[in-house]
């Protein structure tokens, strides 16, 4: 893909959304010239039409008082309300993918549970599809319909959000959610972690990225690579142990 | 705006203040005038009667007063060299200095800030280099040598242009490229830093992410940025040009406010030191109002008061 089609799609068809939202924002331009300019660039519309469609949006991602807001600079806005601003520049021109980066890593989390709202219900109005990295278990469960495991750079594991979290068959995924804090339990004791260490990407892969911390590995694991094997209904998991047999995948 | 405007107003009157007592008392000890004005064999009542004359028998307080209701309307009173009204004197030698610092600042802001964004757009690149180079140059050659060798060079051997003085075009061309050189490196350097800083800051990749032309990004997202503090150092730059230049003008024989400085100071002459000293604070205050101005029209931060 050339430079110039690659800018065609960043911001007309996929909107991106960063992880911090008071440096992602140029402090001395308006909120309103930061959001109408993606509609300049991609849509073809006047300065008018695209302040019109402004205002529209910053009420969509409920910003009070858009006209006021419009005017304002980054600095006169809270963390969450500039998120909100950034989630309005990437649905600016109803693109097909929205990519957010962590969008509630650096939010508190009564405005983080906001954002993830506003997100479900953008998702809902405007059928755009929602890419969402995170490490938040929590808000995968809230937000996602299928969820892809990534470790060492490689996918390890995609299922529904259901099914991942019924059946994991990924030994990352498995410790992923043993690691998780349970409100239920009473008795004091350490968190589950995962023993040692990611592995250095910069020396190529031999065998499997995750062998050195796996309970489950054997002979196999530190001969090859896995690919991502169907364990289940659109459910894939790159490991030659099966979880539920509980010995190695035939095959 | 304006509350802060009229704050930064009211710290450069008293800034103008400290100005006027350091420049009244400082000059007072460096030694008696009466005894350098008159001539040695002159007999002692003589002496007793210029300083009487002059005043300088009064209190120093009596002084002071007296100083301050002058130059409160620029009065500082006759130069003792000259018989003439300081002020006066001082006002004749700013077209010269005014013309010298403002070529210095021209050639080093048309040099500078290009080679700065170059290198700061494309870091390592052959222009990178040369403007670096030029930088550190400019920075580290101490310019009353520079404009010697110059003298030597483009004066005496080739002739091309006047090695002092104020008689045609080409005379301001040696002084203000000796005074602007380090400016010019600065400059240099500090757009390049700002360029590469701002470049690498996340609202530039929120621009990419939206798809922006290139030259959109550089022009609206990042030399908007660049200028903050590009314009309070060229507002400073330029007070120091105007109010140091005093051995570049001295090596030119540059008929400006600098030479009058090494002039006055030499002679003791207490009124024309005071006028220039005022008169130089006075300029240098009103740049910085005038680039604080400046600032807060870029940057809203500042404007709005935050």
């Amino acid at each position: 893909m050339s430079p110039e089609e690659l800018r065609d799609v960043r911001g007309g068809q996929i909107g991106f959304v960063f992880q911090d939202p008071m440096s992602s924002l140029n402090p001395i331009l308006t909120i309103g010239e930061q959001i109408s300019e993606t509609l300049t660039r991609h849509l073809d519309m006047s300065k008018e039409q695209a302040k019109e469609r402004t205002l529209k949006l910053l009420a969509q991602v409920g910003i009070p008082d858009p006209k006021l807001r419009y005017k304002n600079y980054p600095f006169e806005f809270s963390g969450g309300m500039r998120q909100r601003v950034m989630i309005a520049i990437a649905i600016a021109c109803t693109p097909e993918i929205v990519i957010a980066d962590e969008p509630t890593t650096a939010l508190d989390v009564t405005v983080q549970a906001q954002i993830v709202d506003l997100f479900r219900r953008l998702r809902e109005m405007l059928g755009v599809a929602v890419i969402w990295i995170t490490h938040d278990l929590g808000v995968v469960a809230g937000v996602a319909e299928r969820v892809l495991v990534m470790y060492g750079g490689r996918p390890a594991e995609i299922a529904l959000v259901d099914d991942l979290y019924e059946r994991p068959q990924h030994p990352y995924t498995l410790g992923l959610l043993g690691a998780l804090p349970s409100l239920e339990s009473t008795e004091s004791k350490r968190l589950v972690s995962i023993r040692g260490t990611p592995p250095d990407l910069l020396i190529p892969l031999k065998n499997c990225p995750f062998a050195w911390r796996c309970d489950y590995a054997f002979d196999r694991c530190w001969e090859e690579i896995p690919p991502l094997i169907a364990v289940g209904v659109r459910h894939q998991a790159a490991c030659f142990y099966d979880m539920e047999k509980g010995g190695p995948r035939d095959g | 705006m304006q509350r802060y405007f009229l704050s930064k107003l009211g710290q450069s009157i008293l800034l103008l203040f400290g100005v006027l007592l350091l420049v009244f008392f400082m000059v007072r000890v460096t030694g008696d005038p009466a005894s350098l004005m008159i001539s040695r064999e002159a007999s002692p009542e003589a002496v007793e009667a210029f300083r009487e004359k002059m005043g300088f028998n009064d209190p120093i307080l009596t002084q002071f007063g007296r100083f301050l209701s002058g130059a409160v309307v620029g009065d500082f009173g006759n130069s003792l060299h000259f018989k003439s009204p300081a002020m006066q004197m001082v006002m004749e030698r700013v077209p010269a200095t005014v013309q010298l610092a403002g070529t210095a600042l021209l050639m080093a802001a048309v040099v500078g800030i290009p080679l700065g964004l170059i290198g700061g757009f494309n870091p390592g690149s052959a222009m990178d280099n040369l403007g670096r180079g030029l930088a550190l140059l400019g920075q580290s050659i101490p310019n009353f040598w520079l404009a010697l060798i110059l003298i030597l060079i483009f004066a005496v051997r080739l002739g091309w242009f006047p090695s002092f003085g104020r008689d045609e075009w080409k005379s301001v061309v040696m002084p203000a490229f000796v005074l602007g050189l380090p400016t010019m490196g600065q400059i240099v350097r500090l757009t390049r830093s700002t360029v590469l800083e701002i470049r690498g800051e996340d609202f530039i990749r929120t621009a990419h992410s939206k798809g922006l032309e290139p030259r959109t990004i550089y022009v609206k997202h990042v030399l908007r940025n660049v200028a903050i503090p590009l314009v309070s150092v060229i507002g400073v730059q330029f007070g120091y040009m105007l109010g140091g230049s005093i051995y570049i003008e001295t090596i030119f024989s540059w008929p400006g406010m600098g030479q009058l400085v090494e002039q006055s100071v030499g002679w003791r002459d207490f009124p024309l030191v005071q006028a220039v000293a005022f008169f130089v604070s006075l300029v240098v205050l009103l740049l910085n109002l005038l680039t604080d101005v400046a600032y807060a029209i870029i940057d809203p931060r500042i404007r709005y008061g935050k």
